[in-house]
């Protein structure tokens, strides 16, 4: 109900819940398959400090603020927007549309949390000992009917844990999965130092090459990585940030959240880029590295198939944590904007995933529809007009004052309102804008 | 191993520490918030 009090949601039972939540919404995919690359192609150390400085100069501000918003509005994305334009159904139709774009991920990206499910099954049989993994991969692309499978048990498995709620669902499920991705990732670092070159891989993934601070590329790089990985802008923060309780540190728990985010990224790629240079693997990036390379790299070394069920686990529970937040985020906005029960929230927007899901399955050009519709497009207009919503609109001093300095050690001074008006936001427009063109 | 990467690596664990000490910090004031509450109902 939209005159729902704060204190009757179902809100986040422990701070450590609530930071694991939050990670896993924005540790994903990209953590795993992007981060790493760009890392190696923007010359390992010097991007890393390029992507510090911005994580934060400009996202870990923008989280603050998006996060501060939720939580003081205590709703979803329509209540907010509604707020912010005094009108209610720019609310339904801007905080709607794009908490149903960012459900859309939904559509090609539980497909793609089966295969590697798949492959964790391929990983305890150790089926690439007989079969070379491109051949793996491609046959099981061309059997749909077994995507098909796992695709429905996935999206069950995300209903499921939505419809159970924020502190017995998505919390509890988060507990143990995020921590999980730290520790199976670290496992293999460990591992990979016995094998003969690491120190090669290390070179590879992390040289620096000063030269390239002075590169532009390099910086819209950083920014439009951090931007993406985080998460900031499209609603997602802003709707786990709704459920937090009123003592919670805002600012406290953005930066704890941007700094895990990364590590996540940098875990992964300490396990996995590496170990493939060590053994004479091309790394490349996407499903290609994760699903082809990486059996290639646990076919070379002993213990393989254990390590790769370890790997494709840590995968799987970054995929799956970022699944729920997909479909948290439309039930929590309509569930507070149109007055929906959550049972009606998620029975409807798992039935849109389920529609919408298995004919891409079986037409890639649809496939690739959704991938850019929702994944690409919708979430940088989306993103951009969060910021430009939370910051210019609704105004940031409000939120600053109002809602983030009451339960921060930390209080934020004037010098916030101006860094995010006429830096950070800017700036994000600007590498928005870059990403589209 | 070149000088420059270690450099790179001691970053690296700088993000990591970094990392640490803010989830130890958010922990010990979830419990010193827990400590409260009990010896307020208390």
């Amino acid at each position: 109900m939209s005159n729902k009090t704060i204190e009757e949601r179902d809100n986040f039972r422990s701070r450590f819940g609530a930071l694991m939540a939050i990670t896993g919404m924005a540790i994903g995919l990209g953590n795993v398959w992007r981060f790493p690359y760009v890392l190696g192609e923007y010359g390992g150390g010097t991007f890393l400090i390029a992507y510090i400085i911005v994580l934060l100069a400009i996202v870990i501000p923008l989280a603050i603020v998006e996060m501060g918003i939720g939580k003081g509005i205590g709703k979803g994305n329509i209540d907010v927007y509604a707020d912010a334009f005094k009108s209610k159904t720019a609310g339904k139709a801007i905080g709607g549309t794009a908490a149903v774009l960012y459900t859309g991920m939904n559509f090609f990206f539980i497909t793609i949390i089966g295969i590697s499910v798949y492959y964790m099954y391929v990983s305890l049989v150790g089926l690439w000992n007989n079969t070379p993994p491109q051949e793996i991969y491609d046959s099981l692309m061309a059997n749909k009917a077994l995507l098909v499978v796992l695709f429905s048990i996935l999206c069950a498995m995300v209903s499921y844990t939505v419809y159970k709620g924020i502190g017995k669902g998505v919390e509890s499920a988060s507990k143990f999965m995020v921590p999980g991705i730290f520790l199976f990732f670290g496992i293999i670092i460990v591992y990979s130092w016995t094998i003969d070159g690491i120190a090669g891989g290390y070179e590879f993934l992390l040289a620096p090459e000063w030269g390239k601070l002075a590169s532009l590329d390099l910086w819209i790089a950083a920014i439009g990585q951090a931007l993406f990985s985080v998460g900031v802008g499209p609603g997602c923060i802003l709707v786990y940030g709704s459920h937090l309780k009123k003592t919670d540190d805002v600012s406290l728990n953005a930066v704890t959240i941007s700094f895990l985010d990364t590590s996540a990224a940098l875990i992964a790629g300490l396990a996995i880029i590496p170990p493939c240079i060590a053994l004479g693997l091309d790394p490349g990036s996407g499903a290609q590295l994760i699903f082809v390379v990486l059996p290639s790299l646990f076919s070379m070394i002993p213990g393989g198939q254990i390590l790769g069920f370890l790997v494709f686990t840590a995968i799987f529970f970054a995929g799956i944590t970022s699944a729920v937040a997909q479909l948290e985020v439309p039930v929590t906005t309509f569930s507070d904007g149109l007055g929906w029960s959550r049972k009606k929230s998620v029975t409807v927007f798992t039935i849109l995933t389920v529609v919408c899901s298995i004919p891409a399955i079986y037409n890639e050009a649809l496939l690739k529809i959704f991938s850019d519709v929702a994944g690409n497009y919708g979430f940088i207009i989306t993103a951009g007009l969060g910021a430009i919503t939370y910051v210019w609109i609704y105004g940031v001093r409000k939120i600053r004052e109002d809602f983030i300095n009451p339960s921060s050690d930390i209080k934020l001074a004037p010098w916030f309102d101006v860094l995010v008006k006429f830096v950070v936001t800017p700036i994000m427009i600007f590498i928005l804008i870059n990403a589209i063109i | 191993m070149s000088i420059q990467t270690i450099f790179s690596l001691t970053v690296v664990l700088g993000i990591f520490v970094i990392t640490g000490v803010l989830l130890a910090i958010s922990l010990k004031k979830e419990k010193k918030e827990e400590s409260e509450v009990t010896s307020i109902s208390e």
